[in-house]
């Protein structure tokens, strides 16, 4: 290493400089993360905000669409228990939709911020927004399945409407 | 003492390794990911049931609309079927691929329940960017697909 001639604007006496690679662990107020976990959570980010902007544009959609079902549909809605039973599916794929989109955000937000700090506290957050979106996400699908399932019922048990 | 060797080679030490992913993980990781796990499999497993109705949903359009080509309906014009197989089944795909991803995250946050070490804490973790990444390229796909479609059958017939 001693021949290895040294550059021409080099200070001899500069403090060494400490190689901070993005990934090495900063914290020092918790317990260790290791560089792996920061890694595959910063993999993680970009596709949770990805699915937020498309669930977000699919809430939109599925909006417009539903107002302008229900504005065309009052004109010959006949209230009874399919056509309300169909509306309660409509507002609460939207509802649900929507609830997702937002939790999706907010997971990927607390992703970067455990990414920019690397924090167990801030991992614990995010995986708590990520429990939320779990159980959000189960029970919409659930009780559309459930809304779903009692239509058909519905609809096969009542007598075809001549007029 | 007989028995013993100078000369002999030393055995390789087998003391416990030295690394990070040996070490316990963080405990305050361990309360969301436990409850995570059940509404990962709730989902899971309705995602796999639904994309079983879309396939039995599929099939049995298929049958119909063969049994009706068959018999020269639609004037023996095969585009309904390809139509009806291009839908339903990347939508059969979509939603079983992340399901089985999301049960294998599920499997993978049980382990690390069962051993809290750095090491399973980032093969969950590794199971749930997977499952990110799938349900991302899955949609991208569908869309595309859709789109295709969609102008396969509106704008091409008005051209």
């Amino acid at each position: 290493m001693d021949d290895l001639p040294a550059p021409a604007d080099a200070n001899p006496y500069a403090a060494p400089e400490v190689e901070e690679t993005i990934l090495a662990p900063v914290a020092d107020d918790g317990p260790l993360i290791t560089p792996q976990t920061v890694l595959l959570m910063r993999q993680t980010a970009p596709w949770v905000f990805f699915l937020s902007v498309v669930g977000f544009l699919f809430t939109g959609l599925f909006g417009v669409g539903m107002l302008m079902n229900f504005l065309l549909g009052a004109l010959v809605f006949r209230f009874n228990l399919g056509d309300m039973i169909g509306m309660a599916i409509t507002v609460t794929v939207f509802l649900a939709a929507g609830a997702v989109s937002t939790l999706l955000l907010r997971y990927g937000l607390r992703v970067l911020r455990f990414l920019s700090r690397r924090t167990a506290a801030e991992l614990c957050a995010a995986l708590q927004v990520q429990r939320t979106l779990s159980w959000v996400a189960a029970l919409g699908y659930l009780l559309v399945l459930g809304l779903l399932t009692t239509l058909i019922v519905v609809q096969a048990r009542t007598p075809p409407i001549i007029d | 003492m007989q028995d013993f060797n100078p000369y002999a080679e030393q055995a390789a030490s087998t003391g416990p390794v030295e690394d990070s992913s040996r070490r316990a993980a963080p405990s305050v990781l361990i309360p969301p990911l436990r409850q995570s796990r059940p509404w990962c499999y709730v989902l899971s497993i309705t995602g796999l049931l639904s994309a079983a109705f879309v396939l039995l949903g599929m099939i049995s359009m298929l049958l119909v609309l063969g049994w009706f080509v068959g018999r020269g309906g639609f004037r023996a014009n095969v585009a309904p079927l390809l139509i009806v197989l291009l839908v339903y089944s990347p939508l059969c795909i979509a939603l079983a691929i992340p399901s089985l991803l999301l049960w294998r995250f599920a499997r993978r946050i049980a382990r690390f329940l069962r051993r809290p070490d750095n090491q399973q804490l980032e093969t969950a973790l590794k199971a749930q960017r997977t499952f990110w990444r799938w349900s991302g390229l899955l949609v991208l796909a569908l869309i595309g697909i859709y789109l295709v479609l969609a102008m396969l059958v509106f704008v091409a017939p008005m051209q």
